[in-house]
C-alpha cells in the first residue's frame, strides 16, 4: 500500500482518498518541459527554490471529518466533475449536492490550471521589483513536482538563458507573501518556500495595555464600596455617640437608679426571655481578663 | 458593661464562613496531585480514614472551644490556662504568616483575570523577538505558558540572592487583592455574613460549569481513567498514609485559630456537632469533585499534546519522503514507519534523531501541583479550548473566590483576638484595626512581588506552617483533655447548649488524634534534620526550566 503511493499509483486502501487522477495525464508534459529547460530548473539548482503545499492539512481536513461525521457520504457526482478524490469505499446515504458543495467549497486538487496561478503569482511578485517588470508567465520555470505537493521552481530571463539572483526572488517573493498565499487560501505554515524566512506578523499593541484599563475599573470600584462602608460606620458610630449623652443627661436627673451588685448592673442584664442568665456568663471573663 | 458580641445572622452563614475557609485553593491543586502520586482511586481510603479520626474530632474540638470560650483564639486559651496564652498568640503569628503570602496567590489570579481579556490570550502565544525573525528565545526553550508565567508575570530572577527591584504591576495587584480583602472583613461578621454566601457557593457553580465542559473535552476519558485505576499497592506505603493525614489537616484550616474565631461569633445554643461533620464532609467531597475537573482537564491537555507531537512526527516523515500531503495519519503511522526503515534505512536513519517518541502515558504522568498546576498546566488547557477566554475568566473568578473565602478566614483569625482585647478596641474602632491589618500585611506582602519573590513565596509554603500547626494543634488537644480536663469540658459543653458529648468524639480527644499528631511531627522533624539544608528550585532562564539540583517537590499549600 505504502509502495504504491510512493511510485505514484492510485490506490483505494478503504478510507484513504486519491489525488492522482490528474496527475497520470500531467507526467508527459512535464517530461516535456523538463527536458527544454532541464538545465535551468533542477532541484538544488543555482538560484532555484523549494516549495511544499499541504492543502489537505490547510483545507481538507475539516470537511473530511464533517463527512466522515456524516456517516460516508459517497461523492461520486463530484468525482467525476471536479475530481475531488474521495475515494469509492464511501457509500452515499444523503445527497450528494451536500457532498459536491463542501468540495467545492474547501478543496480543490493541484492540477496544471494550479501551477498556472502559482506561476503567474511569482511573475507578479517579480514584476514589482524594479528592474523586473517585463518578467512573464513564461519566465518561471517549475519542475520535479511531487505527490508530496512540492516543486522547484526558478525564474529566469526574457531570453531564457540564465536564473535571476536568488536574493531579487527572495525578496521579492517575502514582499508579496500574503497575497501569494490567499490565493491559495493558505498561510505560511502550509505554503512554505524552504529557504525563504517568513516574518512575522508584529504584535498588535494598543498604546494603554488592557489589563491596566480593567485593573483601574474595579480598583475605583473598590475604593468607592471602601469608602461608602468606612463613612457609614462613621456616621452610624456618631449617632450613637449622641444617644448615650441624651441618656446620662436623663439619669443625672435621678430618673433611673441602677442597682449595682457584684460589680454588674442589674438592670441592663440581657436575660433573652429568661433563658440566659448574663450575671453567671460574665463572670468567669470579669475574673479572667483578655 | 459588655457590649453585645456581633452575631452571625443565621447558622447557615456561619457554616458557609467555614465552608468557604476551608475549601481553598488546595482542594484544586494539591489533592488532585496526591491522588495522581499514591494510587489514584486508593488514595481515597487513607484520605477518608483520617477524615474521620483526624479531620472530624479536631474540626469539632476547635468549633467547640470558640462556641463555649466566645473570644478569640488569645482569649478562649487563656480563658481554658491562664499559661496557655501563648498557644493563642502562636496561632495569631502563624496565620499573619499565612496571610502575607497567600494573598499574593490572590493578587496572580487578578494579574491573570485581567490578562483574560485580550485576544489571543496572552499567554497562549510567544511574544515575537526583536529582529521579527522568530519568537523569544526563552519562550522557544520553554512554552508559552510557561514563559508568561516566570518572564511576564513574575520576572523571576536566577535565585533568591538577586532579589531584583520591586514589580509595580504584581504589586498593584497585590494592592488591590488587599483592599478586596479589607472590603469584605471591614464591618465584621456583619459584611463577612454576606460575603460567604458568594464565596462559599459561586465556586461550586464554576467547579460544575467546569465538569460539564471537562468531560465533553476530547481525551478527558484518558485522564479519569488514569486517575481513577485504583493501584492498591499504594496502601501499603506509608507516605499515602502520612500525606492523607497531612491534607486532611492543612486543608481543614486546622490550628489558624480561625474557627475559634468563627465559632465565637455563634450564638451559645448551636448545634456545633452538626455543622462541623457537614464541614467537614463537604471539604472532602469538594476536593474530589475538583479533582474529577482538574483529571479531565489533564487527560484533555495530554491527549492535545500526544497528538500534536503525533502531527509534528507525520509532518517530518512527509516532508524527508515527499509523500502525499494526507496519507500518514497517525493509524497507520507504524506501518509506514517500519516500511520506510525498510526500504529507504539511510535516509531513515537521517530522520530518526528528529523524531520524538510520543507516549501518551508520559505526558499524563506528569504531576503538577501548587502554582505550577494551576498557572501553567490550566492555563495550557484553556488557551486549546474554545472561547478561551471565557473559560480563563470563569477560572481565575473561581480561583479568586477559593482564595479570598480562605483570606477571610485568615484575617479573622488576627482580627478577632485584637477586637476583644480592651486595650486595642478602646482606641480604634473596628474599621481602624481592619485596616492597620490589611496595611501591615500588604507592605510585607511587597516581599513577594520583587523578582526573588517566588522563591521565598516557595519557601514560606514549604515551612512557614507545617511543624508549628501540628505543635499548636497538639498543644491544644493535650490542653483541653489534660490540662483543662475532660470532663470539666464536658459539662461546661452540657451547660452551653443542652447536649451531651459522644463517646466518640472523647475517645478521639483523649486519645487517637494526640497520637496521630504526634506521629506526623515526629516524622516531619526527622525528614527536615535528614535532608539537612532546606531548598528551593530555580528557573533558569538560559536553559528555560527548574534547575535540578537537589529538587525536594514542592510542599503543601491548604
Amino acid at each position: 500500500m505504502a509502495k504504491a503511493a510512493l511510485s505514484g499509483e492510485c490506490i483505494f486502501p478503504p478510507g484513504l482518498p486519491c489525488v492522482f487522477h490528474s496527475e497520470r495525464m500531467l507526467w508527459p508534459f512535464f517530461f516535456l518541459v523538463a527536458a527544454i529547460h532541464a538545465e535551468l530548473c533542477q532541484p538544488d539548482g543555482e538560484n532555484a527554490f523549494k516549495v511544499r503545499l499541504s492543502i489537505r492539512t490547510a483545507l481538507g481536513d475539516k470537511a473530511a471529518q464533517l463527512l466522515w461525521s456524516l456517516q460516508k457520504v459517497s461523492c461520486k457526482l463530484s468525482d467525476e466533475w471536479l475530481n475531488c478524490p474521495w475515494g469509492s469505499s464511501i457509500k452515499a446515504k444523503f445527497s450528494p449536492l451536500l457532498c459536491l458543495f463542501l468540495c467545492i467549497y474547501f478543496r480543490y486538487a493541484w492540477d496544471s490550471n494550479e501551477e498556472y496561478l502559482f506561476k503567474a503569482m511569482v511573475a507578479f511578485s517579480m514584476r514589482k521589483v524594479p528592474n523586473r517588470e517585463t518578467t512573464e508567465i513564461s519566465h518561471v520555470l517549475l519542475c520535479n513536482v511531487t505527490q508530496r505537493v512540492s516543486f522547484w521552481f526558478v525564474v529566469t530571463d526574457p531570453l531564457k538563458n540564465y536564473t535571476l539572483p536568488a536574493v531579487e526572488v527572495e525578496s521579492a517573493i517575502r514582499m508579496n507573501r500574503n497575497r501569494i498565499n490567499n490565493a491559495f487560501f493558505l498561510n505560511d505554515q502550509t505554503l512554505e518556500f524552504l529557504k525563504i524566512p517568513s516574518t512575522l506578523a508584529p504584535p498588535t499593541d494598543s498604546s494603554v495595555p488592557i489589563w491596566i484599563i480593567i485593573f483601574g475599573v474595579i480598583f475605583c470600584i473598590v475604593i468607592v464600596a471602601v469608602m461608602l462602608l468606612v463613612l457609614s460606620g462613621i456616621r452610624q458610630r456618631r449617632r450613637k455617640n449622641k444617644e448615650p449623652s441624651e441618656v446620662d443627661e436623663a439619669e443625672d436627673k435621678g430618673e433611673a437608679t441602677i442597682t449595682i451588685e457584684n460589680g454588674i448592673p442589674c438592670d441592663p442584664l440581657d436575660t433573652k426571655g429568661g433563658h440566659i442568665n448574663e450575671a453567671f456568663m460574665t463572670e468567669e471573663e470579669r475574673l479572667t481578663p483578655l | 458593661m459588655e457590649k453585645a458580641r456581633p452575631l452571625w445572622a443565621s447558622p447557615l452563614q456561619f457554616v458557609f464562613a467555614c465552608v468557604s475557609y476551608a475549601v481553598g485553593l488546595g482542594n484544586v491543586w494539591r489533592f488532585p496531585y496526591l491522588c495522581q502520586l499514591y494510587g489514584g482511586g486508593s488514595f481515597l481510603v487513607p484520605y477518608l480514614v483520617m477524615l474521620v479520626v483526624e479531620g472530624m474530632p479536631l474540626l469539632y474540638l476547635e468549633l467547640v472551644v470558640g462556641q463555649r470560650m466566645r473570644q478569640g483564639s488569645i482569649g478562649a486559651w487563656r480563658t481554658i490556662s491562664p499559661y496557655l496564652g501563648g498557644v493563642g498568640v502562636a496561632s495569631v503569628v502563624v496565620s499573619f504568616f499565612l496571610s502575607t503570602y497567600y494573598n499574593v496567590i490572590n493578587a496572580w489570579a487578578f494579574w491573570y483575570l485581567f490578562h483574560s481579556f485580550q485576544d489571543p490570550l496572552p499567554w497562549s502565544v510567544c511574544p515575537v523577538n526583536g529582529n521579527r525573525s522568530g519568537y523569544e528565545e526563552e519562550c522557544e526553550k520553554a512554552s508559552s505558558t510557561q514563559y508568561f508565567w516566570y518572564r511576564k508575570t513574575l520576572n523571576i530572577s536566577p535565585s533568591i540572592e538577586e532579589s531584583g527591584r520591586l514589580q509595580w504591576e504584581p504589586a498593584l495587584c497585590l494592592l488591590l487583592a488587599w483592599l478586596v480583602v479589607y472590603l469584605c472583613i471591614l464591618r465584621g461578621t456583619e459584611s463577612t455574613g454576606k460575603v460567604v454566601y458568594f464565596t462559599a457557593l459561586l465556586p461550586y457553580c464554576v467547579l460544575t460549569i467546569y465538569l460539564v465542559r471537562g468531560l465533553t473535552l476530547h481525551g478527558a476519558t484518558n485522564g479519569l481513567l488514569y486517575m481513577f485505576t485504583p493501584k492498591v499497592e499504594q496502601l501499603v506505603n506509608p507516605k499515602a498514609w502520612i500525606n492523607a493525614a497531612t491534607q486532611i489537616f492543612f486543608s481543614l484550616g486546622l490550628g489558624f485559630g480561625s474557627l475559634i474565631a468563627f465559632a465565637s461569633y455563634n450564638e451559645p445554643s448551636t448545634d456545633c456537632q452538626k455543622h462541623a461533620v457537614i464541614v467537614s464532609l463537604l471539604n472532602s467531597c469538594t476536593s474530589v469533585f475538583a479533582s474529577v475537573v482538574t483529571f479531565s482537564i489533564y487527560g484533555f491537555k495530554a491527549t492535545f499534546n500526544y497528538e500534536s507531537c503525533v502531527n509534528k512526527v507525520i509532518l517530518l516523515l512527509t516532508n524527508a519522503f515527499d509523500l502525499e500531503d494526507g496519507f500518514l495519519t497517525a493509524d497507520n503511522l507504524e506501518q509506514v514507519k517500519a516500511y520506510l526503515s525498510s526500504a529507504h534505512p539511510g535516509k531513515y536513519g537521517e530522520v530518526l534523531p528528529q523524531m520524538r517518541n510520543c507516549s501518551l502515558k508520559s505526558e499524563l504522568d506528569t504531576a503538577v501541583q501548587g502554582t505550577g498546576l494551576a498557572f501553567i498546566v490550566y492555563t495550557e488547557a484553556i488557551k486549546n479550548m474554545e472561547v478561551s477566554q471565557l473559560w480563563s475568566l470563569l477560572y481565575f473568578c473561581m480561583l479568586l473566590l477559593l482564595g479570598v473565602g480562605s483570606m477571610l478566614g485568615n484575617t479573622a483569625a488576627i482580627l478577632t483576638p485584637l477586637t476583644d482585647s480592651a486595650a486595642v478596641s478602646r482606641r480604634l474602632p473596628k474599621e481602624a484595626i481592619a485596616g492597620l491589618v490589611c496595611l501591615v500585611h500588604c507592605a510585607v506582602g511587597l516581599l513577594f512581588t520583587m523578582e526573588a519573590g517566588n522563591y521565598w513565596f516557595d519557601i514560606f509554603n514549604d515551612y512557614a506552617a507545617t511543624l508549628p500547626l501540628l505543635l499548636i494543634v497538639l498543644v491544644e488537644t493535650l490542653a483541653v483533655c489534660y490540662v483543662y480536663g475532660l470532663r470539666r469540658f464536658e459539662s461546661d459543653f452540657k451547660a452551653m447548649s443542652g447536649r451531651g458529648l459522644s463517646w466518640y468524639w472523647k475517645v478521639m480527644w483523649a486519645g487517637v488524634s494526640p497520637l496521630l499528631i504526634v506521629g506526623l511531627f515526629v516524622f516531619y522533624l526527622s525528614d527536615y534534620i535528614l535532608t539537612g539544608t532546606l531548598q528551593y528550585q530555580a528557573w533558569d532562564a538560559t536553559q528555560a526550566h527548574k534547575s535540578p539540583s537537589g529538587c525536594r517537590p514542592e510542599k503543601q499549600l491548604c
